[in-house]
């Protein structure tokens, strides 16, 4: 039936347009979403909304973040995923605002949702785009790869950490009393067998907050690269980008294929735009990320070289904020030893007061340096 | 779907568990679709309390298998009970009769752990799999084996299909990432900190003998700590147990006992850190803001 068809298109529409925005929706899901507006006997955009989160969302910073998506998706408002020209095509064919017609009563749920909330609130993002991101040194594979290289051996100093958890193991370590005892059943209660436990090493964590605005252009190919090593390097760590805004960026680093990674990039080139809020960004990444993310004896790593339109007192609060919750702040600026740049000047300066490090990061040597600081 | 949502709200509310349309939603889809749902949130925001809750409204069963580290299959699923085998084993000897396996590995000498309970119940039960992040890798595979066909084969004995399909709620408090797999197999549901209103009528369904406007002023309270820059903010439970607290000191105002207050924050705040963290003017300030 072509109004079936046209409203199963919709949420296809809807999936592609989630799946751009790393949310991780199967076509199963999207099987699901129908079978669960259908239960609907009358048109419920709220109740809609929230089948349709329970279903496509899969970590906490997607359920956040679904609301967003959903409302530009079905009301056009303005958001990342939608500036992507597929999606949009994809928006115009399926009459705009999408609406579900044929499915369960046969009233366009989305249709409703939109005159009951017409007006509330569309309109631009809140980036100040100059130009888009250039991710044409991606095309150097050798150099990628050296970089990535140098970055993981590097990273491979850092020491590791003793974690909470434990393995067993037949020799030595601690008796595990629970094992021993079972294991001792098949040789009828004699504990000829006796289990051990000992504690994991495990990586340190690392958190990266990478800032990509404008200003870091020039030194981003090469942090780029190193970035990408110690989140290639260590199956914890997160990775994180930020201009006026924050966006988790991990599962693009990790993505094996380089091709496929460049794609990814560029497909959500709406990510790296415009100017640099510091401290928002920060702050953005206390509230949304730090809760579930930052641990006691994580090491988190601000890339950047410091210019930011925010106040200056805003970046020592959320530095401060920031060191409290983790075991090392340290803050790669690649400006640090550059010719002409003041390092004395009052925004440094406070800076280095509130974080455990403050590294230069304009060359390979600086790097090294860095990860031996780390070390430490 | 909406009728369910609503009998649903207020079912839980009748077992004292105030929720909205959004978990409400979240719980009827996973009965009408069959599938389990994933709950994280802060600790303390009433995750476990969902399983209960819904066991309740359902007027059901409810099967709880707490995860830990080193969890296996034999404490999750079933395990013979090797001395009644080996009791039985040495009566049949006494008795000069012949031990078949078969007698050995009989029904009668399986211990049904929570797994292989739920699915043996004639009327579906809600299995609640709490902090499944506690359990390893391992064991998180084996879960997502279990879940997908409800079905549990013991060599000994063969396959056992479910007689009902269980309810089945997981919990996470987000201490280890889980995989993909298992999230993709499950509903999401986030529990944030709730807002002043609902968090109001949470300590009023549970604590009804006393005065609202002290349960006001305690609401208002912890909301603000909540926003507090510190280590382990309060959850819901915290906030339960601190209105108890104050209620067997028979508080009736916040700011007529500042003392008792300040004695009884240790219900809300859990490290040496955050007490270090919160001075007694900053409680002062705050008692007065929420009278």
């Amino acid at each position: 039936m072509p109004e079936n068809a046209s409203a199963s298109g919709r949420i296809l529409g809807f999936v592609r347009h989630l799946r751009t925005a790393e949310f991780d929706v199967t076509g199963e899901d999207a099987v699901l979403i129908g079978r669960a507006l259908i239960g609907f006997s009358q048109p419920d955009p709220r109740l809609s909304r929230n089948a349709c989160r329970a279903i496509c969302c899969r970590k906490r910073e997607q359920w956040q973040r679904f609301d967003e998506l959903f409302e530009a998706y079905w009301l056009r408002r303005d958001a990342g995923p939608q500036d992507d020209p597929a999606g949009s095509a994809e928006q115009k064919s399926a009459g705009g605002t999408g609406g579900l017609a044929g499915i369960g009563t046969g009233t366009d749920v989305f249709d409703t949702y939109k005159r009951d909330d017409a007006g509330a609130g569309a309109g631009a993002g809140r980036q100040t785009t100059i130009a888009k991101a250039d991710f044409r040194f991606l095309d150097n594979r050798d150099a990628m790869r050296r970089v990535e290289r140098i970055a993981e051996q590097l990273a491979s100093r850092l020491p590791m950490r003793l974690g909470r958890r434990r393995k067993l193991t037949t020799r030595s370590g601690r008796l595990a009393l629970g094992p021993t005892l079972r294991a001792s059943v098949r040789c009828g209660g004699l504990p000829l067998d006796p289990r051990y436990s000992v504690r994991r090493y495990v990586p340190p964590r690392l958190v990266l907050l990478h800032d990509v605005s404008h200003s870091m252009t020039f030194n981003n190919p090469l942090l780029f690269r190193f970035a990408r090593g110690l989140v290639r390097r260590f199956k914890t760590a997160e990775a994180f980008v930020f201009h006026t805004r924050l966006f988790r960026v991990t599962p693009m680093y990790r993505e094996s294929s380089l091709t496929r990674m460049k794609e990814l990039l560029e497909a959500n080139n709406w990510l790296w735009l415009g100017g640099t809020c510091i401290a928002d960004s920060l702050a953005e990444f206390r509230d949304r990320f730090a809760a579930s993310i930052l641990e006691a004896d994580s090491i988190l790593i601000i890339i950047s070289d410091g210019f930011d339109s925010n106040e200056p007192a805003r970046l020592v609060e959320e530095l401060s904020a920031l060191r409290r919750r983790c075991r090392r702040l340290v803050w790669l600026n690649p400006m640090l030893e550059r010719e002409g740049f003041n390092a004395d000047k009052g925004e440094v300066r406070n800076v280095r007061r509130n974080v455990d490090r403050l590294l230069p990061a304009h060359s390979l040597e600086a790097l090294r340096r860095c990860i031996t600081a780390m070390s430490e | 779907m909406q009728e369910k949502i609503a009998q649903l709200i207020a079912s839980l509310k009748s077992c004292r568990y105030i929720t909205d349309d959004e978990l409400a939603t979240t719980l009827v889809l996973m009965e009408v679709l069959g599938r389990p749902i994933l709950i994280e949130g802060e600790a303390g925001v009433g995750k476990t309390a969902i399983a209960a809750a819904l066991a309740c409204a359902r007027d059901t069963q409810l099967i709880r298998l707490q995860c830990y580290e080193g969890i296996d299959a034999s404490s999750a699923v079933y395990e013979w009970n090797y001395t009644q085998q080996l009791l039985w084993i040495k009566i049949c000897e006494q008795r000069d009769e012949s031990v078949h396996e078969s007698d050995i590995y009989d029904q009668r000498f399986l211990l049904e752990r929570p797994l292989l309970k739920s699915i043996r119940q004639d009327k579906a039960p809600v299995l609640l799999i709490d902090e499944v992040d506690r359990a390893d890798e391992a064991f998180e595979a084996f879960l997502l084996e279990v879940l997908s066909d409800f079905s549990i084969t013991i060599p000994e004995l063969g396959t056992l299909e479910a007689r009902s399909i269980p309810h089945v709620v997981l919990t996470s408090n987000g201490t280890r990432e889980l995989s993909d797999a298992l999230r993709r197999r499950c509903l999401f549901h986030y529990v944030p900190f709730p807002p002043f209103d609902k968090e109001l009528a949470i300590l009023a369904a549970h604590l009804p003998e006393v005065d609202l406007k002290l349960l006001m002023q305690i609401t208002k309270f912890v909301q603000t700590v909540r926003d507090w820059d510190i280590r382990k903010r309060p959850g819901v439970a915290e906030t339960i147990d601190w209105a108890r607290a104050l209620c067997s000191f028979d508080v009736s105002l916040l700011v007529d006992n500042p003392d008792i207050v300040r004695t009884t924050l240790s219900c809300l705040l859990k490290t040496t850190e955050d007490h270090r963290f919160v001075s007694e003017q900053d409680v002062a300030a705050l008692m007065a803001k929420s009278a």
